[in-house]
């Protein structure tokens, strides 16, 4: 049960960020985003 | 400078880039969870699951092969456990060793050599570790994984703040993921205490009479290039001391304190009665003192400043700008298991377990690793 709302936290972020991705104006804003989603999708996925 | 626009297409470009990353990383990080094969020589009786002593593994991360071997001859039974702790090499390799080469002529020997397979998935954060290491043989470099001290935390989550181990001692929150402190395991707990418990179930039902715990450890840590014994165990360790210096390698004894408790050489005692012993070897790959960690490091064992902090007595072992490479510390286990099974012999001659083909230190020393591991596929 801990382990789901866990994952549904990493997912409402990762989620965030994307919507983030698509908001933001600026491009280096935007290239800033991967390195963390990255890291978010990766324990989504629980991979790493 | 003028700043550069987001655009939507810039915002699906770097979201493409973001699954590219995702998928390469996450190949090679689930490429962890891949054990390495290994060769069995044909003095090999059986293969097993640690799951068919403790059904509760099965299925699980946590579950690992057990290699038995067989004499013709009535003898002991003992068991050998590698990799406790997957960021000790010595440990893994010694038992791949052994199970590459050995014959059973008398009595049992089970060996696990990857015991908390879950830690050979991930590599200790922060750290810069190598994924895996290179032995080098005749016919190529064959690979080993480096993994961590811990069990997976994606297998195992959360830490508690405070662990409480079955032992009844309280430690800090990630030990929970520590195998070598979740003794004798429990079979509702954590993933890492049912694997401890399933290694105990092991212990009983086959009836074991000596168990041999192989590690490493930093070499600015005092317990080191040491024989750790329970107390009942004493007289043995003592006699594999001398046999052991005989072969000119330094060894001490540390006795295992009673009020520590978890380990395998306190839990292993107390709760199945078996005789139990640690042996450490130093490793400057997992020492907080080192440089660059690489696989060099891990098999060559050469460290710039591991020799300075020597120089300036810092360490519990000498340690030259020659290092300590990775076949002198598993020829060090080998003399030490060599030691143990023929002070066993002489002290219950009934329950001797006699090998053959056993790799002599001497000639793991000079011929290399890679003489007696099998090649890589």
């Amino acid at each position: 049960m801990l382990r789901l709302v866990y994952l549904l936290m990493v997912l409402y972020w990762s989620l965030h960020m994307i919507w983030y991705l698509f908001r933001q104006k600026k491009f280096w804003n935007q290239a800033l985003v991967v390195p963390v989603l990255a890291l978010f999708l990766l324990r989504l996925f629980l991979i790493k | 400078m003028k700043e550069s626009a987001g655009t939507r297409l810039s915002a699906v470009t770097l979201l493409i880039l973001t699954a590219l990353v995702c998928f390469f990383s996450g190949r090679s990080f689930r490429s962890l969870h891949e054990p390495e094969p290994i060769f069995p020589g044909d003095g090999l009786a059986g293969r097993k699951l640690l799951s068919e002593y403790f059904p509760g593994l099965k299925n699980t991360p946590g579950d690992t092969e057990v290699f038995l071997f067989q004499g013709k001859g009535e003898g002991g039974r003992v068991l050998i456990l590698g990799g406790a702790h997957p960021n000790e090499p010595a440990g893994l390799v010694t038992a791949v060793l052994l199970i590459e080469n050995i014959r059973v002529e008398r009595g049992s020997l089970f060996i696990i050599p990857r015991a908390n397979d879950s830690g050979f998935s991930h590599s200790d954060p922060q750290e810069g570790n190598p994924q895996r290491f290179a032995v080098p043989t005749p016919s190529g470099p064959r690979l080993f994984r480096l993994g961590s001290r811990l069990t997976n935390p994606v297998h195992q989550w959360p830490d508690p703040a405070i662990y409480l181990n079955p032992g009844g001692q309280k430690l800090s929150g990630i030990e929970a993921r520590n195998l070598n402190r979740c003794y004798p395991g429990k079979p509702t707990g954590y993933l890492t205490e049912k694997i401890a418990y399933a290694i105990m179930e092991l212990i009983r039902t086959e009836r074991i009479d000596l168990g041999i715990d192989l590690h490493e450890s930093a070499p600015e840590y005092p317990v080191i290039n040491a024989i750790v014994f329970h107390e009942n165990s004493a007289e043995l360790a003592a006699l594999a001391l001398m046999d052991i210096q005989d072969q000119n390698f330094d060894i001490r004894l540390e006795a295992s304190p009673i009020n520590l408790r978890g380990l395998s050489h306190r839990e292993w005692g107390d709760h199945a009665g078996v005789k139990a012993v640690l042996v450490e070897t130093p490793n400057a790959s997992h020492g907080r003192l080192k440089g660059a960690p690489s696989s060099s490091l891990v098999v060559d064992g050469k460290d710039k400043f591991y020799a300075r902090a020597s120089r300036l007595g810092w360490l519990f072992v000498p340690f030259g700008e020659e290092g300590i490479p990775l076949r002198l510390r598993v020829a060090r286990h080998v003399a030490a298991v060599s030691a143990l099974l023929s002070s066993l012999e002489a002290l219950e001659p009934e329950k001797a377990v006699l090998l053959e083909r056993l790799p002599p230190p001497a000639a793991i020393l000079e011929k290399g690793l890679g003489a007696f591991l099998h090649p890589p596929e």
